[in-house]
Order: structure tokens, then sequence, then C-alpha cells
């Protein structure tokens, strides 16, 4: 039995690519590099371009841009299906759920990793490419953490989208911002740490280097198994007769 | 071995009870599935394709359990009752899509036949979207044809699809089940189940209240007569001699004819020729007004 589906890939990429969201996901890189614009007048008005690149990085790429992006395609690319009942298609067919689960999540994860890759590539264009591999690898694996917590979560619940805002907003943006327990509980605070540990600043993160790679990559890995796990579970009532 | 084997299976949701404890065997041939709104139809339906798991009891197809056996799905078809499809896809592309993920070695002419069997090859490059509920309908079916599946589970194939296209669909239906495959048939049509499946499956609130050939069914509720129209030269003559010799349970006179509460059937359609001839009364014309499958239905659900 084949663990992965090439066809469900190429129609999982056909969805993403050939409906409005590609086009929210483009506005939403583009908007990743509008504030880099507005930071090239703060350069010339004397401010140091290293603590700018660092701080569009944090508040806007990690910050924003690349949960945002992994949210609206991971949360969306099996729950849609499942919502409107197409998911039947791929049920009733001799294709293992484990191998529905891999190639949805590959496929979103493929579109994700293009564009919060795109997103930060935008620093290199508007802020030169010092430190620029440290932010692409920091967006990569905080990329694989947040789309796969999300698929997952999108097997789950029905609202994920709303779950998702409100985790990013509310819990990483508020109280992980005011309670430190509460921010142990975020990606964003290890993705934050891996960037602060790969780039040496001062003072060093609370985490060491492999610890928030681990920790990341293993909320990438759990979520991925779980997803498996709950589909494999998973029943389809649709609508009663 | 049969080709559906659902032994005491139910199917609960926290308190509510949709499906209790149904146990039937069936062989090949077109099998219709009936039921009022509710009655656990799809439940049923969606449990025999493994989109729901019984609460209790076991399912097996083709002598095979259907949870966590993906494979199986290459002799079923199922073609499900909601409209939902891949919208931004042509006929053609979404059936090679199916065909592709049932991994068919050829995707693109296995689309062609399905395309064809259904009557959809001048449509097969519109959008789905551009479809009308019919042709929709349609193209469900034709994915779950690819294959060329032993078993088809259809859920209300029929809906949707005009008259000329209905004729086509149950004909199609009816040949394939000719052809030794096994279909199992929802539909809330009476009329089109009568016309295609040899045997039939009543449930009502969850629970199977019969199953076999519909006539045979028919027979078997003695407590419910049949009624007969009699067109003949003296109805108030036949309608006396019947009622006398207790071969009815009840008359009612009209000015063509008489409409007869039949009981016993045997003992009825034994007799009436011999009455006729003694009496010399015309028989022109003799109509089983329940023998059929809306009567049945009617009486089983009451």
């Amino acid at each position: 039995m084949t663990m992965y589906s090439i066809g469900i890939l190429k129609l999982s990429l056909r969805q993403l690519i050939g409906q409005h969201r590609l086009l929210l996901i483009a506005f939403l890189t583009v908007l990743a590099i509008m504030p880099m614009l507005i930071a090239l007048i703060e350069i010339y008005s004397g401010e140091s371009l290293q603590e700018i690149r660092r701080g569009l990085f944090d508040g806007m790429t990690l910050g924003f841009i690349i949960p945002v992006i992994s949210l609206i395609l991971s949360a969306t690319i099996l729950r849609e299906e499942i919502q409107t009942q197409t998911v039947n298609y791929l049920i009733l067919k001799p294709i293992s759920r484990t191998a529905i689960t891999l190639s949805k999540w590959s496929a979103a994860m493929l579109i994700a990793l293009i564009f919060n890759a795109l997103s930060v590539l935008g620093l290199i264009v508007v802020l030169e490419s010092a430190n620029i591999e440290t932010f692409l690898v920091v967006g990569l694996i905080a990329t694989l953490a947040y789309g796969s917590f999300y698929f997952f979560w999108s097997l789950m619940i029905d609202r994920v989208l709303i779950g998702g805002f409100i985790y990013l907003i509310l819990w990483e943006g508020i109280i992980g911002n005011i309670s430190k327990p509460a921010s142990l509980l975020s990606i964003r605070y290890y993705a934050h740490s891996m960037e602060q540990a790969l780039l040496g600043t001062n003072p060093a993160p609370d985490v060491a280097l492999s610890n928030s790679v681990i920790t990341l990559l293993t909320i990438a890995v759990l979520s991925l198994v779980l997803a498996g796990w709950r589909l494999s579970r998973m029943e389809f009532p649709g609508s009663s007769d | 071995m049969s080709v559906i084997s659902v032994k005491n299976v139910s199917k609960w949701y926290g308190q509510v009870v949709a499906v209790s404890d149904i146990s039937f065997e069936l062989e090949p041939g077109v099998i219709g599935l009936l039921g009022p709104n509710g009655a656990g139809k799809t439940t049923l339906l969606k449990m025999l394709g493994g989109l729901l798991w019984p609460s209790k009891g076991e399912i097996r197809l083709l002598g095979q359990p259907i949870q966590g056996n993906s494979q199986i799905y290459k002799k079923i078809g199922f073609c499900p009752e909601p409209d939902a499809m891949y919208d931004f896809m042509t006929g053609s592309e979404f059936l090679e899509c199916n065909a592709g993920l049932q991994k068919l070695s050829d995707p693109k002419s296995a689309a062609r036949r399905a395309l064809e069997i259904v009557d959809l090859t001048a449509q097969k490059d519109k959008k789905i979207s551009a479809y009308s509920r019919g042709m929709r309908q349609r193209l469900k079916l034709a994915q779950s044809l690819l294959h060329d599946p032993e078993l088809l589970l259809l859920d209300e194939p029929l809906k949707g699809a005009d008259p000329t296209q209905r004729r086509a669909l149950i004909e199609l239906i009816k040949q394939l089940g000719q052809a030794g495959k096994t279909i199992f048939v929802s539909s809330h049509v009476l009329y089109e189940v009568e016309r295609m499946a040899h045997e039939i499956i009543f449930i009502n609130r969850g629970r199977l209240v019969a199953l076999g050939d519909f006539h045979a069914i028919r027979e078997s509720m003695y407590n419910r007569p049949h009624k007969v129209l009699l067109e003949v030269s003296d109805p108030t003559k036949l309608a006396s001699l019947l009622t006398e010799r207790a071969l009815v349970s009840g008359v009612n006179l009209s000015t063509t004819g008489v409409t007869v509460e039949v009981t016993q059937a045997d003992a009825f359609y034994g007799n009436l020729p011999k009455l006729a001839t003694e009496t010399g009364i015309q028989v022109r014309k003799l109509v089983s007004l329940d023998d059929d499958l809306e009567s049945v239905f009617h009486y089983l659900v009451k």
C-alpha cells in the first residue's frame, strides 16, 4: 500500500492555485514587502539597518505573514473538502487515509513554503542580504510548525480559520507577550528564540538553539501524526437522510 | 459468499439511534433501498461505503471488511447524494482525475467510456459549475462506473435528471444488474425503484421492516386486503355473488364496475373464472389497484 498519492497532490495544488485563495496569499506576500519600503526611508534618516531588518522580520514576517499564510493554506486544504463533502471522492478510492493526509499536507506546505520564502526574500530586495539565510531557515521551520499545527486542528474543529486567528492574535500576540508561561506554549516563542540564537543576540535567548529547533520540528511531526490518526478514525456523516 | 453482508448493525449518535440492529445478506442484482425521510437510508448507505462506522455489528462487502481496507474501493463504486464536485474542472477532467485516483492504467479512455455511458460526451469540456443538476447527477454516476466495479452503491442516483435521462439511467442500472453486478440503490421515487430493482429493502425509523421481492412482501401482508377493480357486464350481480361466497371482504360498486377487497388472493383468483362462466358475467378488465411498490411502502410505513 503506497503512503502517498501524486494524484491528490496534483488535485490539491490545482485547488490551491486555481482559486481566490492564491490571490490573498500573493497579497499577503506583497504586504510583507511594503513595510520594507517604509523602512528605507528610516534608513536614510539614520537608523541601524540590522535593527530595522530584525524588527521587520520579527514584527511582520514571523509575527504575522508566515503564520497567516500557513493558516490559510493548511487549515483549509482538507477542511473545505470535508465541509463541501468532495472529500468523498478521495475517501472512496483505493488510497489509504495516511496517503490522503500526507498528500494534502505536503500540497499545502509546498505552497506555504514558497510564499513564505518569497516574503522573507523580500528582505534581500529591499534591505540587502545580510543574515538573510538565518531569516530564511527560521521562516521555513516556523512554516512547517505553524502549517502542521493548523492542519491538525482543521481536522478537529469546523471553524479552524477563526480558531487560528484567535490563537495568533489573542494567545501569541497578547497573552504570550504578557505571560511568560503562556509564551512557552506558543510557536512564535521558539521561532523567535531560534532566530535570536542564530543571530547571536545579546542577551542570549532563554531557549538554546537545538531546543528551539527540536521543539518546532516536534510540533510539526506530532501534528502531522495526529492529523493522520484523526483522519483514519474520521466519519463523514454529511447531511442526514 | 454474499456480496453485501450486514450483521446486527446499529448506528447511534449520542442518544439518537439512526440505524437499529439491522441484518441482511444480498446477492448480485439490483436492490432498492426504500424508506421515508429520516428512516436511516443514507446512514446505512454511508456505513456500507465506509464513510461511517457502525456503532455495533459488522459489515462485509465482497467477503471483506471495509474499515481500514481502502483497497476494497477498487471493486466498489459509490455515487454520493450531495451535489458537491470539483466545480473548477470540466466534466472530462473530473472523470480523468477520479480515474487517476482509482489508479486505472488509462484514465483518459476510462473517462471517455464513462462519459459515453451517461451521455455526457457533448458536454465533456464544459466546466462543472455550468452543468445543470441532471448533468451533475449523471457525472457523479459516471465517476462511480469508471473502474467497472462489482458493487455499486447509489444514493438517489436519479435526483435532478429529466424524464428521458431517468429512463436511460434506469435502463443502465437494470443492464448492470443483469450483467451480474450488485447495485444497491436508494431512492424516494417508488415507481423508479419498482422499475429497476428485483429486490427491495424497506427501512423505517432505523429498523429493517421488510426485505425481498416486493410482490412477495405484498402477498405476505395478510392483514392488508388487496384492492381489485373489475369491469364486468353485471357489477351488482358479481358483487352479490362474491360477498355470498365469502371471496371478498368488501365491495364498492360504481357505474363501470366493482372494486373488491380481497383477503385471500389465491381463493379469489382461483374462483373468479368459474363464477363468471357459471353466471355468464363477462369480465372485461381486472386491475390490481395496490399491488405496486407505493402501496406496499405505505402499508409498511403505517
